[in-house]
C-alpha cells in the first residue's frame, strides 16, 4: 500500500525512495563497512616504542626492537629478555602456539616484536598475539679479535673449549675458547656435561673484567654445544 | 579482523541502548565504556572502534526517544517539534523513516565528499579559524533574522541571551564539573519544555499508521546540507540545529520532510566528520571524537578503520532504527501517554541528579523555563543554541 506524503509544501523535485529500498541501502552499507575494515585493518601498524617506554604503553599494541639478551624455556614456552641499544629492557613471552610458529632463536639474535604492552609482576613485557607478530633476524657469531669494538653489546662467539675453570664459589665457569685465537667465556651456572674438547657457541654480552675481555652469557639457552 | 568486528557489533548495541533510553546521549556512555576497556587492558584500537560503532548508531537509535517521547539530545533538539507534530497525526513510523533515510543518506554522501573534505577541509579550517567568534556572531545573527516580525526578532535575541547566559553560568565549571552540566540544559531547554507542553495535549497518543508512505529525497536539500553540515562542523559550538537552518535558507526548502530529513543528515555528519576532523585539524568536535582521540593517534590507516567502522554501524543501524521505530510506534499509543510522559518526566530530572548532583535541579528549571519560551512567542527554538553559541563568542573574541 501507499501513500503519497501530504506533507506542508509539498517537495517538487524529490525522489522517492521506499523502506525496502532503504534497507537494502542499509545493507550495502554494512557490507562496505566491512570491506573497508578488512582493507585498512591489514594496513594498521602499531606505534613503535623504545624499549624504556613500553611499561608507559600498557593495554597498546605497540612494536619494539632489540637483541634477544635471555632465552628462558618453561612448559613449552619461551620468555625473552628483549634488550635495548641503551640497556632497558622488556620481556617477551613467547606462549607455545607462538613460539611453534617463531623458529630457532638464539642469545644475540636481533628481534622486532608486535604486541600488547603491559606489566607482569612490575616487569615491562610484550606480548605477541601470533608468529606473525614476531620477526627474527639472525646474527652470525664474531671474530675473536672483532670483540674489542663489541664491548657491552649482545654477540655470539664459537670455538672449542681448550680450559674450564670453576670460580671460587664453584657455581659458575671461565672457559677458555680457541677458533683462530683465545677469548673467555663467563657462564654463571655449572653445564651437566663435560665441555673440554667440545666445539660450543657461546651467545652473551661482551664485557671486560680485570682488564680481559669476555663474553658473559646469562642463562644455560646462551650456550650451545654445536659437536653431537 | 574478526575481533575488530565483534567490537562494532558490541558498540552497536550499546549505541542503540544509550540511544532507546529518553535523554541519555553516548557522551554520559563513554567514558564508563573506555574506562572499561581501560580496567580490562584491551587494545585501544579496538575501543576505538567500539566507541565509533556506539556514536554512530546512537544518532539512528535517538530519534525514536526524540520522535516519540519528544526527549532530545543536542543533535536532535531541532526535529522535536516537528516529529511529534506528525506523531500527533498518526505517522510515527514516517518519521522514523524519513530520519534513518537522512542519516544513512548523510553517511553516504559524507563518504562521497570525504576526498574533497581531506583535500579542502584543512586549508578552510586556517582561513576560519581567526574569525570563529565572527563567524558564530554572523549565524546567531542569521538565524534571528529569519523570524518574520521585529518583535519576534526581539524574543529571538532575547532567548539568545537567555539561553548564552545560562551556558555561561552552567558550563563555567564552577557549579559542575566539565560537560556534565549538559544534560541539564539540553534535556530543560529542548526535553522536559517540550514534555511539559505534551502534558497539555491527549492522555493517548492517537495510533500510528502501520501503512507505508514512501521517503521524499530532495537531492538538493541533501547536498546542500551535507556540505554544510560538514563544513560548518569545524567550528566549535556549531551543531546540527545551526547547520539545518542554513541549509534551509540555502535551498528555501519549507516542507516538513525535507526539514527532517535535513537535520538528521547533518547531525549524522556532526559525528561522521568529527573522525575526519581529528586527523585533519586534531580537534576533537564531539564527544565521541574526544574520546577516540584520548585512544588511539589519527592516521589515515585508523581515520580508513573509522570510516568503515561508521558504515558497517550506519547500514545495521538503520535497520535497527526501522524496526525499533515500528514497536514503538505499536507500542507507545497504548500507553497512558500523560502518565508516561510524567515518568519520563522524572527519569530526566533523576539523570540530571546523577550527572550533576543536586546543583543540576536549578539548571533543569531554569533552562526548561527558557526553554517554554520559543513556542509560546512563537519564535524558532534554534536560538536556544545560544546555550553553546555565546560561551565559545565570548571565549574567541
Amino acid at each position: 500500500m501507499t501513500r503519497v506524503s501530504p506533507l506542508k509544501g509539498g517537495s517538487t523535485q524529490s525522489t522517492k525512495m521506499r523502506e525496502k529500498t532503504l534497507v537494502a541501502l542499509a545493507a550495502l552499507c554494512s557490507v562496505v563497512g566491512v570491506i573497508v575494515l578488512c582493507l585498512s585493518s591489514a594496513a594498521v601498524k602499531p606505534r613503535q616504542v623504545e624499549l624504556s617506554t613500553v611499561s608507559q604503553e600498557a593495554g597498546r599494541v605497540v612494536e619494539v626492537y632489540g637483541t634477544v639478551g635471555e632465552l628462558r624455556f618453561s612448559g613449552g614456552h619461551a620468555f625473552v629478555k628483549l634488550v635495548g641499544e641503551s640497556g632497558d629492557w622488556v620481556e617477551v613471552p613467547l606462549f607455545s602456539r607462538v613460539r611453534s610458529g617463531v623458529g630457532e632463536l638464539e642469545v644475540g639474535d636481533r628481534m622486532r616484536v608486535r604486541g600488547k604492552a603491559g606489566t607482569y609482576k612490575d616487569k615491562p613485557q610484550v606480548v605477541p598475539s601470533s608468529a606473525s607478530d614476531v620477526k627474527i633476524y639472525r646474527t652470525h657469531p664474531v671474530r675473536f679479535d672483532q670483540l674489542g669494538a663489541c664491548l657491552n653489546q649482545y654477540v655470539k662467539i664459537e670455538g672449542t673449549v681448550k680450559r674450564v675453570y670453576q670460580t671460587a664459589s664453584q657455581k659458575c665457569l671461565i672457559l677458555t675458547l680457541e677458533n683462530s685465537g683465545t677469548a673467555k667465556v663467563f657462564l654463571p651456572f655449572v653445564p651437566r656435561v663435560e665441555l673440554q674438547g667440545l666445539r660450543v657457541r657461546a651467545c652473551g654480552q661482551v664485557q671486560e673484567y680485570k682488564g680481559e675481555l669476555e663474553v658473559a652469557v646469562a642463562c644455560e639457552a646462551g650456550l650451545r654445544i654445536m659437536d653431537a | 579482523m574478526l575481533d575488530l568486528l565483534l567490537y562494532c557489533l558490541l558498540g552497536i548495541a550499546l549505541g542503540t541502548f544509550c540511544g532507546l533510553l529518553p535523554g541519555v546521549h553516548p557522551n554520559n556512555m563513554i567514558p564508563v565504556a573506555v574506562g572499561m576497556t581501560a580496567a580490562l587492558s584491551l587494545d585501544p584500537l579496538r575501543a576505538a572502534m567500539l566507541v565509533v560503532s556506539m556514536g554512530i548508531s546512537n544518532i539512528f537509535i535517538s530519534y525514536i526517544p526524540s520522535t516519540f517521547l519528544g526527549v532530545p539530545d543536542e543533535g536532535t533538539a531541532l526535529s522535536v517539534l516537528p516529529a511529534h507534530r506528525l506523531v500527533r497525526e498518526g505517522r510515527g513510523r514516517h518519521v522514523i523513516r524519513i530520519t534513518g533515510a537522512g542519516c544513512l543518506l548523510g553517511l553516504l554522501f559524507g563518504l562521497a565528499l570525504l576526498p574533497l573534505f581531506l583535500l579542502l577541509g584543512g586549508r578552510a579550517y586556517d582561513l576560519l579559524k581567526g574569525y570563529v567568534a565572527w563567524v558564530l556572531l554572523a549565524i546567531a545573527a542569521l538565524m534571528v533574522l529569519t523570524e518574520r516580525s521585529p518583535g519576534r526578532m526581539g524574543w529571538a535575541v532575547a532567548v539568545f541571551l537567555l539561553s548564552g547566559l545560562l551556558g555561561l553560568v552552567s558550563l563555567s565549571g564552577r557549579l559542575s564539573s566539565g560537560d556534565a552540566a549538559l544534560i541539564p540544559l539540553f534535556t530543560g531547554l529542548f526535553g522536559l519544555s517540550t514534555l511539559l507542553l505534551g502534558l497539555g495535549g491527549g492522555n493517548r497518543l492517537p495510533p500510528q499508521w502501520e501503512g507505508e508512505e514512501e521517503i521524499r529525497i530532495n537531492p538538493k536539500v541533501l547536498g546542500v546540507g551535507g556540505s554544510i553540515g560538514a563544513f560548518m562542523g569545524m567550528l566549535p559550538a556549531v551543531g546540527p540545529a545551526q547547520s539545518t537552518v542554513m541549509a534551509q535558507l540555502a535551498t528555501q526548502s519549507k516542507t516538513t520532510e525535507d526539514f527532517l530529513l535535513c537535520v538528521s543528515e547533518v547531525n549524522l555528519l556532526k559525528v561522521f566528520y568529527s573522525f575526519v576532523l581529528l586527523y585533519l585539524i586534531g580537534r576533537a568536535r564531539t564527544g565521541v571524537a574526544a574520546a577516540v582521540q584520548q585512544l588511539v593517534e589519527v592516521n589515515p590507516s585508523t581515520l580508513a578503520l573509522m570510516v568503515g567502522a561508521s558504515l558497517l554501524a550506519g547500514g545495521i543501524a538503520t535497520v535497527l532504527l526501522l524496526w525499533l521505530g515500528r514497536s514503538a510506534s505499536r507500542f507507545i499509543p497504548r500507553l497512558p501517554y500523560r502518565l508516561f510522559l510524567l515518568l519520563i518526566s522524572c527519569w530526566v530530572v533523576g539523570l540530571t541528579l546523577w550527572s550533576c548532583g543536586l546543583v543540576g535541579l536549578p539548571i533543569l528549571a531554569t533552562a526548561t523555563a527558557i526553554g517554554l519560551l520559543p513556542p509560546k512567542v512563537g519564535v524558532k527554538r534554534v536560538h536556544c543554541m545560544g546555550v553553546l553559541m555565546l560561551p565559545v563568542i565570548l571565549s574567541h573574541l
